[in-house]
């Protein structure tokens, strides 16, 4: 197995591993949000709650889903880091003076996504410590895991009490990070197809489209549970 | 065309005596440039007034000037090559700058392009990497009929598309990761699309991606600012090819066992 070792730790190799980890991610993000969505039901969280009392009896699948994610996001992002600091290291002179030459880049300059997938990247992964703080391992405020009754909070109730408009932490840093998400779909999503290979004029414009919209779709999907729904409860 | 006005203008060029010296900028006023001078010409004419006040003159690359050979660099204003897209420094000439302009002038900035001296820097990298792979083994005998090997239209274009690139390195330096990505594609998939590529398909992609690496460029992280720098328009599809080429050489062939 050396001969895939030494592809895996060529700059090309540890792309494609970085593509296909951040792609994985994405299938984990559609299944995340569309189990959340159901707190837009408007029964009271009925939904939320049988969904979350579903999810967490499958202990056994829970757990080999939960260390899969882990291992994904870990390779993901000490590639990204490794990656990140080799290409800054790659000119250790710098130029006075650069300016694009893309059509459009020059003015966008700075606002692209590209040119912010490590910091959007490092957002993304602060929101995500703050989350599995929040509601994995309930290591914010006592009260937050508590119904009005003091007994232990259905699932629908604590994400009431963690979103209310009381613990600004949370709000905030879920808007944070929903947006940085968001800029950093915006460029991964269809870089990853790029990097795998599948460049083509037939799919390659619907691919970025498809990214473009799927980026939206996921960052506004999340930044609303903390902006909107917080607010309606 | 011609205008009889000549441009004022103020050079900031990059000076450095040697590989290991420090360099700094240096301003120069230079008065009454033709407009329809080419940028490397403008540089003649200032190393001629460097020469006649005894100062060094500035090393630049230069060979063809038409366009063709990829030895012409420089970072204008920073960008490759200049303003202009789909040209090379050689074929940018004086009426694009106006009167009273400041024009920055560096050499190309990465790692594996060491500067040897002012602008001139050295790109033996990319040498290296085309004998790590990007060659077809010919067997000697008679030439073939010509049409023996049928090559479809659209593979000659994409072919001859990818083999449209001079090697300047123009792409490293434009690339914020001074990666080498274009340039490797170029030549990994000039080859990779017709017959004769074949019998080193795998090896060849294997060995230069290695020696690419092995170099010291960064790597390609898709903000395809090489393609907009490229003076021959190389596309970033290639860059895309190589990674299949890569894939494949990597997960199909018998290359690297």
């Amino acid at each position: 197995m050396r001969w895939l070792l030494n592809a895996l730790s060529t700059s090309v190799g540890r792309k494609v591993v970085l593509a296909i980890t951040g792609l994985l991610l994405c299938g984990f993000l559609v299944a995340h949000l569309a189990g959340n969505l159901l707190l837009y039901v408007g029964d009271e969280g009925k939904s939320y709650n049988d969904y979350a009392h579903a999810l967490h009896e499958q202990a056994a699948l829970l757990a080999v889903a939960e260390v899969g994610l882990f291992g994904l996001l870990i390779a993901h992002i000490v590639i990204a880091l490794q990656v990140s600091a080799e290409n800054r290291a790659a000119r250790k002179v710098g130029y006075a003076v650069t300016r694009s030459k893309q059509e459009g880049r020059y003015a966008a300059e700075g606002y692209r996504p590209d040119t912010w997938m490590l910091v959007t990247g490092i957002l993304v992964l602060g929101f995500l410590v703050l989350h599995l703080m929040d509601f994995k391992m309930e290591l914010r405020d006592k009260s937050f895991y508590l119904d009005s009754a003091g007994l232990d909070a259905k699932p629908f109730e604590k994400a009431k009490n963690l979103l209310s408009t009381s613990n600004l932490i949370t709000i905030v840093g879920y808007a944070i990070g929903s947006f940085a998400l968001l800029g950093h779909l915006a460029h991964g999503f269809q870089s990853a197809f790029q990097t795998l290979g599948i460049n083509h004029p037939k799919y390659t414009p619907l691919i970025k489209l498809v990214g473009l919209l799927f980026a939206i779709a996921i960052g506004i999907g999340f930044a609303s549970f903390p902006l909107v729904w917080s607010m309606s409860h | 065309m011609s205008s009889s006005r000549g441009l004022n203008l103020t050079l900031k060029i990059w000076r450095q005596p040697g590989p290991n010296a420090r360099g700094e900028f240096r301003t120069y006023e230079m008065k009454n440039i033709s407009p329809d001078m080419s940028f490397l010409e403008m540089l003649d004419v200032l190393n001629e007034q460097l020469i006649q006040t005894s100062e060094e003159p500035v090393a630049f690359d230069h060979d063809c000037r038409e366009g063709i050979c990829g030895m012409c660099s420089l970072m204008i204003n920073g960008q490759a090559h200049g303003p202009d897209r789909a040209t090379t420094t050689c074929q940018l000439h004086m009426r694009r700058f106006s009167d009273g302009d400041t024009i920055v002038i560096e050499p190309w900035r990465a790692n594996a392009f060491p500067v040897i001296r002012d602008l001139a820097t050295d790109r033996a990298a990319f040498d290296r990497i085309i004998t790590a792979g990007g060659y077809v083994s010919v067997n000697t005998g008679n030439a073939q009929d010509a049409n023996c090997l049928p090559v479809g239209r659209d593979r000659q274009e994409k072919s001859m598309a990818a083999a449209a690139c001079i090697g300047c390195g123009a792409c490293v330096a434009a690339c914020k990761n001074a990666s080498a990505m274009l340039f490797v594609s170029a030549k990994v998939s000039q080859l990779a699309l017709l017959p004769q590529g074949e019998p080193e398909r795998a090896r060849r992609v294997t060995r230069m991606v290695a020696q690419m690496d092995k170099e010291g460029f960064g790597g390609c992280t898709n903000t395809y600012e090489c393609e907009a720098a490229c003076p021959a328009e190389v596309s970033v599809s290639n860059i895309a090819r190589l990674n299949r080429e890569y894939l494949r050489a990597v997960v199909v062939s018998e290359e690297g066992v």
